[in-house]
């Protein structure tokens, strides 16, 4: 795994998290927290690094 | 967060924790799937590791294995790459069948039938391709190979640069003609088309390292003829076709025109190799080893940009009503493979490429005496048409 991957495994990692974040404790509307959701499945895989 | 609003976050949460599961395994056996090559019975006499022309690439998922078929006799010797790109399956299968059936009397054939393994552990995104195709054999066994992806995995190098650009490396062209212009730029995503990045470079990206692997087992093994086994888009121009290093075109034009459609009534072009192209066996293999290099080429609908529903049946039959509708278009002028049977069955693809490597060895042995390959139990091309069933020329 060279240098660029583990940056961008971070900078995945971040953006799961922010997004988790939102889910649990900004979103309000259905809509949102399903949008969310959708935004985490690709993300989970990739951190995975599962393709 | 009120109740109401904590059930449904938590209810939405373990909808995409099943999602996530769900398309997780499915992706995780497909990357770890192995397909059962059956060397018993067959001429195979023994494997290499791939890694032994790249140290780099050793307990790498690009380390696969070379299967070698030496004749009792000495020869001349080729290389047959299938798999080069896995969403082209006919190249891939094409492999599977000669290293099973073929038995050379005099020479050396050495086959790898997924040169690209990371691009066969994968799909490409939006295209609804199969993870599979599934043959029956002629003692009823089915038999299971992957579909796969134009491009490696980008978990095996990710992520891709904006740009790629292509370059020789440190290698040393051994063609005295080989193009002065070893430098390349393509789109980011073609850094993981194993088709653009020969003659490769040894500690680069994995797709580059598995290149790099192929130059240096060419030129080690003194190899004589390189074959890379492709499929394309009907409507792509380059189809049902030999694209020829300059070295190689007198004998892809003689196979051509002689052997195959003279012989055998199979139509095929003979193209030669862009020199400014970049990248690609037909030409780097070409000009960076002394093998005649060559890349052979059939229409596969399940690919192109006009096909209709994507399945496995689509793969397999080539069967689609959207190719029956474009080849009626002005005679079919849209297409540049006659598809007016309303199909072209992988049994077909595969019968052609069989016959076109079996061409293209006999005529390199007929032109250099001293490189002659033999070859017996050649699959008979009309035999694999008229039979349908690929599964018969498998184990």
């Amino acid at each position: 795994m060279t240098v660029t991957t583990i940056i961008y495994l971070v900078i995945a990692a971040i953006v799961f998290l922010s997004v988790l974040y939102n889910l649990l404790t900004k979103e309000e509307r259905v809509v949102d927290k399903i949008a969310c959701a959708m935004i985490l499945v690709p993300l989970a895989l990739r951190l995975l690094m599962i393709k | 967060m009120k109740k109401k609003g904590l059930v449904s976050t938590c209810i939405i949460l373990a909808v995409a924790i099943f999602m996530a599961c769900f398309a997780g395994i499915s992706f995780y056996k497909k990357r770890h799937f192995v397909e059962d090559v059956v060397t018993e019975g067959s001429a195979v006499t023994r494997t290499e590791k791939l890694s032994k022309y790249n140290q780099y690439l050793a307990n790498s998922f690009g380390d696969v294995d070379i299967y070698v078929l030496e004749g009792e006799e000495e020869g001349g010797s080729v290389l047959i790459l299938g798999g080069t790109h896995a969403n082209e399956p006919a190249g891939h299968m094409a492999a599977i069948v000669m290293l099973e059936q073929f038995k050379p009397t005099k020479g050396t054939v050495y086959v790898i039938p997924n040169i690209c393994q990371s691009g066969l552990s994968h799909n490409d995104p939006l295209e609804g391709t199969p993870q599979y195709i599934h043959f029956t054999t002629a003692n009823g066994d089915v038999r299971t190979f992957h579909f796969g992806s134009r491009a490696s995995n980008p978990i095996d190098q990710w992520p891709d640069p904006d740009t790629y650009l292509h370059t020789s490396g440190d290698w040393t062209p051994r063609y005295e003609n080989a193009s002065k212009n070893t430098t390349q730029t393509l789109s980011g995503s073609e850094v993981r088309n194993q088709n653009r990045c020969y003659p490769g470079i040894a500690n680069g990206t994995l797709t580059e390292k598995v290149s790099y692997a192929v130059t240096n087992m060419i030129n080690t093994l003194k190899i004589d003829m390189v074959i890379d086994l492709h499929e394309s888009s009907p409507e792509y121009a380059v189809n049902n076709a030999i694209v020829a290093h300059e070295k190689a075109l007198e004998i892809a034009g003689i196979s051509a025109t002689i052997n195959l459609e003279a012989e055998q009534g199979i139509k095929i072009k003979v193209e030669p190799s862009p020199v400014n192209l970049r990248g690609l066996t037909h030409r780097e293999l070409g000009d960076y080893t002394d093998a005649f290099a060559l890349l052979c080429e059939v229409g596969n609908p399940s690919q192109g940009r006009f096909r209709g529903y994507t399945d496995e049946a689509l793969a397999i039959t080539g069967k689609d009503p959207c190719y029956k509708v474009a080849s009626e278009i002005h005679n079919g002028a849209l297409l540049y493979v006659d598809y007016s049977s309303g199909d072209f069955p992988i049994s077909l693809r595969v019968a052609r490429h069989v016959a076109t490597v079996a061409a293209l060895i006999e005529n390199m042995g007929f032109d250099y005496p001293d490189k002659e390959v033999i070859i017996d139990n050649v699959p008979d091309y009309q035999e694999m048409v008229d039979g349908d069933n690929l599964g018969l020329w498998l184990r």
